[in-house]
């Protein structure tokens, strides 16, 4: 390459449209076609058959030597060399066409109904043609129109033709769907949406104005997709406002099933209208093409020449395509011999689609022969002599190509640039024996490049050019120090290559740098050998890797291949055949799929997204990979020797979060993130052999390196992993604190630790098993309330698992016996004592990513957010239940003696009842003299309690229950009350029963002993109350 | 457990809490399995004579008039790395017991471990047929446990991939090794050889070194902790297990302790 010439000429030479191209570099660039197909009839996509060259198609059809009216169809997939081949056929035309004839060519690049009358009326030929008037309206037809005028009178002319539909086409919908139609296109929303740069209208709007740069395939026409509602767009229409109508149609097209259906209905039924909305708005009457035609032909015959028209694509001709191809197929015999018309041969290019769907049946069954391009139009010789031509051509002086043109092209006189750069890489070998420097590429390079980096069905000249020459040739102009740079894909990545590098070369871009020369430009191997004196390593020469300012690496060595290299980079495929492969083990299907994850891997590297949220296919096996990863993570790190309860590992093991996940992982995250770099893409490629080739083992060949892989990348990032999972990643404080804390409260809380401090509260306490919950409690509702939530859906159980298991250290995971890490144990257990159960107020709102841990932080806030009313309902039920007391006693200081001092009153009391002969059964003190200590107790707490504050003293001091130690107590004191309100009721009754006995002095006395004894009982009875 | 046989029981994690209980005074027996395996656990059963055991015999501990108290100095169970880095010092006191011959058989199987059985436990009856005398699945899931800590291999569930790093990493500390120096590989391997008869062939002549401790080497190499080069007029070559892939493929001739 010059790359001096190269950089000016660049743009001039490599262009995807070939018609662009100057003749001389058009020539300079030719590469002959030898796999044409010729067909009678139309084959959307033929296979089999016989290949024909460019040259004998053209002797055989397009010279013509039988001078008979032809009409061919050059036809193939978008970007197959459709235009270059009916260029190249025009070109070789020129040069052998006979004296009377004239050859028209019409251009893709004048992609314009003007343009292309324009070029009819430029033939010298037709100067003297009759109608000038007719012309000269239609050249003037086309002035310059303003873009969205233009585009808006397109889009009118629709509706305009839906509101006129005399229904004189054949595809026909009914009047209500007609006028709902009419209303859905008026409506701003549909128009703005019909309108946008990709819609329908742009479409058909590229096809009448001059100069827009849209794909010069595209099909002026309506597609059922331009009128599917999305549920965003009705929205937008809805709220929008809609005309009822619009809004019915609108709705009719959202429609799951029939939508569609709709959709494609009405893009049919517009597409009947295309070609009278274009004529009119390009100012055309319909029926210009056919008698422009006409005239032509006759002027011809006039002056005795023939036509044949070249028109590179037919495609473009939409608005006047019916009147044009009706115009090519009339032949100047037979019925038409009176019309003095001369003989048009036409060779016309066209989409295998546009064929398909837009030529009518009569159009189709007119064209006297088919040529059909196919897709992989070279074979690799082809594309090496394809690419070095243009490289070759943007090396030379276009006055260079100028004089070999006006020189008649001969092949034998084919100009070869002076090699100023890459005089040491490939060449190739063209026609005429001359040799074309690849600089800057090699052939590996085009055929990995062809391959990989060029989707299906753009493996075609025009995508060579645009996606492999021109960034290639542009990315070593702009940059050679970064040669070859980011934007290529490697695919199949060779593991050992990559990691050998890696190992090697520190820099990171450099490695990356190199990896991909390597893998794209070498054979991607990680040998090396000597031959001649040189150094190959992966089958490119040591110099080019040198003179591109790559790092030198030393890999295996090997034999030479044989025979030797025929040039810098190893011998290919081609020139050496290869040796018969070795069977391999594994089978096929695993091999593509491992080759397709790492495919993904690879691009993931480079900066893509990866996607690990499926199960199935690709995604699936770097999911699965992504898992053994994890698996193998959790077993081989010893988390108890790094200082992480196997509780913990157990609860981030059922965590949500994955401990390992991918950068730029489309959904998911995980504990530790691998970054997109080489060294995960081989990790990762190492989990996925293990699975995909040794089925979950390591038996498959190579496996050593994969195995070695993997321990030593675990211990790369072992420690980020431990402290990422660590209990103190999210908070300060350790689950485990709040768990002990949490059980603290609820062993208070259920009664199981009833001492007013927690100065007696042992780890024993924690670990022993639970007894049964007492099934009546004076406990407020509240506190009752709480303890219900405690256990609501095992909440308790999973909070004192947590805490057993914590400082267990078991052994695997098989045995139900606990070993205490006592140490561990002792520290936290005593801190939880002494912070007094609190736990900072930041931590219990845990944003820990693992729920198991975070529900430890929810039961212990679920416990602190409630004790503080639970504590004070307590108190003021305890209040009361104690005022009651102490009102009895008419005193708030009662002690034992209290106790026993009413025990033996009340003792008193029956007997006096009993010797007046009251009919009132003794009520026993038992209980309450039986517990007189307890009883005595509790009131003590209770009192002790009454003006505290602190929520944890007051539950401590109630988590004993003292109410219900109070209860024999009240249940005595109420018996009595209720006994002197019997004996009360029994008195006055006896009393009524005597009469009057005022006037009696007798009677006075006759009681006054009885009476005596009543008073010093009322006395007494009075003093209790 | 190193003396003699394997068992599941005596794991590293507890016979490193025991010796840190013991650390801070002679404890008696009952008192220290109370403390580890206290009768409120209502276990049922107890482990904690395996785990004592594992520690008497590995010299951590001493048992005098039923009082245990610690043998070694503080720093040695300052971490449970300085617990683990003791040990694999002191693994060639135990030649004649199950789990320096299971070791030694196991490392000696070479790259050919992959290929055999995923579970260590069913590699029973092959180990035991190459060391001569029983080893059953149960002390095989025994061993697991103390290679994976000892750095002799990575757990995969239940497979160990032999990869000698952090043992050797241990071995190359206890053997004094200058730093920045440049060794022979022959006198590096004279120095740590006392060391690790237990996986490295003990016929120095072979000069070829398994996929185990090739791996370790290799892995100490790509962490920048060791420097394996292979210097073109040096006679001292050594080969490592071939690994087409990585910067050191096969030979070595010198290596450097990088500081």
């Amino acid at each position: 390459m010059d790359s001096n010439i190269a950089r000016e000429r660049l743009s001039y030479v490599v262009k995807a449209d070939s018609i662009t191209a100057s003749q001389g570099d058009f020539l300079a660039t030719h590469v002959a076609i030898r796999r044409l197909h010729l067909l009678n009839k139309f084959d959307i996509q033929p296979s089999g058959g016989r290949d024909y060259s460019e040259e004998a198609i053209y002797k055989k059809h397009i010279l013509n030597s039988e001078n008979k009216h032809q009409f061919i169809a050059v036809y193939g997939q978008s970007g197959t060399g459709k235009s270059h081949l009916i260029r190249w056929f025009e070109a070789r035309f020129q040069q052998e066409k006979p004296e009377n004839e004239v050859v028209l060519f019409i251009r893709r690049s004048d992609n314009t109904l003007k343009g292309t009358i324009r070029q009819l009326l430029e033939k010298s030929e037709v100067q003297g043609i009759a109608n000038r008037d007719i012309y000269e309206r239609l050249v003037r037809a086309s002035v310059f129109v303003d873009e969205n005028k233009l585009k808006d009178m397109i889009y009118h002319n629709f509706i305009i033709e839906i509101e006129h539909d005399d229904e004189s086409h054949p595809i026909r919908i009914t009047n209500v769907k007609r006028k709902r139609l009419e209303a859905f296109l008026n409506n701003e929303v549909v128009h703005n949406y019909l309108m946008s740069a990709t819609g329908p209208i742009a479409r058909m709007y590229s096809k009448i104005a001059e100069h827009t740069l849209v794909d010069r395939d595209t099909v002026a026409q309506f597609i059922a997709d331009d009128f599917m509602v999305s549920t965003d767009l009705f929205e937008d229409i809805y709220r929008a406002g809609a005309d009822p109508k619009a809004e019915k149609m609108a709705r009719e097209l959202m429609a799951d099933e029939s939508g569609a259906e709709d959709a494609k209905k009405i893009a049919d039924y517009l597409n009947q209208f295309v070609n009278d909305v274009i004529q009119r708005c390009a100012g055309i009457e319909p029926g210009d093409f056919r008698q422009i035609f006409q005239e032509i032909r006759k002027e011809l015959y006039r002056i005795g020449k023939n036509l044949t028209l070249f028109i590179e694509d037919v495609t473009s001709f939409t608005g006047v395509d019916d009147a044009l191809l009706d115009a090519l197929i009339v032949e100047h015999t037979g019925m038409n011999a009176d019309d003095n018309i001369c003989r048009i041969a036409s060779i016309v290019g066209t989409t295998s689609n546009y064929l398909q769907n837009n030529f009518r049946d009569n159009h189709k069954d007119r064209i006297t022969q088919y040529i059909y391009i196919p897709s992989d139009v070279f074979d690799e010789d082809g594309i090496f002599e394809f690419v070095g031509k243009y490289i070759n051509t943007m090396s030379l002086p276009e006055s260079t190509i100028s004089v070999w043109l006006n020189n008649h092209a001969a092949p034998s006189e084919y100009p070869v640039h002076e090699v100023k750069e890459g005089a040491n890489w490939e060449y190739v070998t063209i026609e005429s024996g001359k040799q074309l420097c690849l600089y800057p590429f090699s052939k590996s390079s085009i055929r990995y490049l062809y391959k990989y980096g060029l989707t299906k069905g753009h493996q075609t000249p025009r995508y060579i050019i645009r996606d492999i020459i021109e960034p290639v040739v542009n990315d070593i102009l702009s940059n050679v120090d970064k040669f070859p740079s980011l934007k290529y894909n490697i695919v199949n990545v060779n593991t050992t290559l990559s990691y050998r590098i890696h190992s090697q070369i520190k820099d990171e871009a450099q490695a990356d740098r190199l990896l991909r020369f390597l893998s794209i430009w070498g054979d991607g191997n990680p040998d090396q050998y000597t031959q001649d004196g040189s150094t190959y390593i992966a089958a490119v020469k040591k110099e080019i890797i040198e003179e591109l300012g790559l790092p030198i690496l030393s890999l295996s060595e090997i034999q030479p291949p044989k025979p030797g290299p025929g040039s810098v980079f190893a011998s290919t495929p081609e020139l050496a055949p290869e040796p018969a492969p070795v069977p391999s083990p594994i089978p096929l299907k695993s091999q593509e799929r491992v080759s397709k994850a790492n495919a993904v891997l690879t691009n993931w590297s480079n900066g893509q997204i990866i996607d690990v949220s499926a199960t199935v296919g690709i995604t699936g096996i770097l999911r699965a990979a992504q898992g053994d990863m994890c698996k193998f993570l959790f077993s081989s790190i010893n988390w108890a020797a790094e200082g992480i309860s196997m509780d913990n590992v157990s609860k981030v093991e059922h965590a949500t979060p994955t401990l390992i996940c991918f950068e730029n992982q489309t959904k998911g995250t995980g504990f530790y993130t691998m970054p997109a770099n080489w060294e995960s893409v081989n990790l990762i490629s190492a989990f996925i052999r293990w699975r995909e080739y040794g089925n979950q083992s390591w038996n498959y060949p190579d496996s050593d390196l994969d195995a070695y892989l993997i321990t030593a990348g675990l211990s790369r990032i072992k420690n980020d992993l431990v402290k990422a999972v660590n209990v103190n990643a999210f908070s300060k404080t350790s689950y485990i604190e709040a768990a002990i804390a949490a059980e603290m409260y609820r062993m208070i809380l259920c009664g199981e630790y009833r001492e007013r401090s927690l100065k007696n509260l042992t780890a024993k306490y924690l670990f022993e098993a639970k007894t049964a919950k007492p099934a009546k409690s004076s406990h407020s509702r509240e506190w009752n309330s709480l303890v219900t939530i405690l256990s609501q859906r095992g909440a308790d159980v999973a909070n004192r698992e947590t805490v057993r298991q914590y400082f267990n250290l078991p052994q695997g995971g098989g045995s139900s016996v606990i070993v205490l890490d006592e140490p561990n144990l002792m520290r936290v257990f005593r801190n939880v004592k002494t912070n007094k159960l609190v736990i900072p107020e930041e931590d219990l709102q845990s944003q820990d990513t693992v729920k198991l841990r975070r529900d430890v932080f929810s039961y212990l806030k679920d416990i602190v957010d409630r004790i503080e009313s639970v504590a004070k309902a307590e108190l003021a039920n305890a209040l009361t239940v104690v005022q009651s007391i102490y009102d009895y006693f008419n005193n708030d200081e009662i002690d034992e003696d209290d106790i026993l001092d009413l025990v033996t009153k009340s003792k008193e009391f029956y007997t006096e009842i009993n010797n007046a002969q009251i009919n009132v059964a003794v009520s026993s003190s038992d209980a309450v003299k039986k517990n007189t200590k307890q009883i005595a107790k509790a009131i003590n707490d209770i009192s002790e309690v009454l003006d505290e504050d602190d929520p944890l003293t007051i539950l401590m001091t109630f988590s004993g229950d003292p109410l219900s130690d109070l209860q024999p107590l009240l249940d005595f004191l109420n018996q009595i009350d209720a006994d002197i309100d019997k004996v009360d009721k029994q008195l006055i009754s006896r009393k009524n029963a005597l009469g009057d006995v005022v006037e009696n002095e007798q009677s006075c006395s006759r009681y006054a002993d009885e009476l005596k004894a009543l008073m010093v009982i009322s006395t007494s009875l009075e003093g209790r109350q | 457990m190193f003396l003699d046989k394997m068992v599941t029981t005596a794991i590293p994690e507890r016979v490193y809490t025991l010796c840190k209980i013991a650390e801070k005074k002679p404890v008696s027996n009952s008192d220290l399995k109370d403390k580890m395996e206290p009768d409120f656990l209502n276990n049922g059963s107890t482990y904690y004579s395996d785990y004592r055991n594992a520690a008497e015999e590995l010299k951590l501990i001493t048992i005098s008039d039923n009082m245990v108290s610690l043998a070694v100095d503080s720093s040695t169970i300052k971490s449970i790395d300085s617990l683990r880095k003791y040990v694999n010092g002191m693994l060639e006191q135990f030649s004649t017991g199950q789990f320096y011959q299971v070791t030694k058989a196991y490392y000696s199987l070479d790259g050919a471990v992959l290929k055999g059985e995923k579970n260590v436990a069913n590699m029973a009856p092959l180990l035991s047929q190459m060391i001569n005398r029983p080893v059953d699945a149960v002390a095989m899931r025994a061993w697991r446990f103390w290679v994976s800590f000892l750095g002799l291999g990575y757990l995969q569930e239940m497979f160990v991939i032999p990869n000698a790093d952090v043992f050797l990493k241990d071995i190359i500390e206890i053997a004094e090794f200058d730093k920045n120096r440049r060794y022979s590989f022959g006198e590096f391997i004279s120095r740590i050889m006392p060391y690790c008869h237990m996986i490295i062939d003990a016929n120095p002549a072979n000069r070829k070194l398994n996929y185990g401790i090739s791996n370790g080497l290799r892995a100490l190499h790509d962490a920048g902790v060791v420097k394996l080069e292979h210097i073109l007029d040096q006679e001292d070559i050594w080969n490592l297990y071939t690994l087409k892939a990585h910067a050191i493929s096969n030979t070595v001739t010198n290596i450097t302790i990088c500081s």
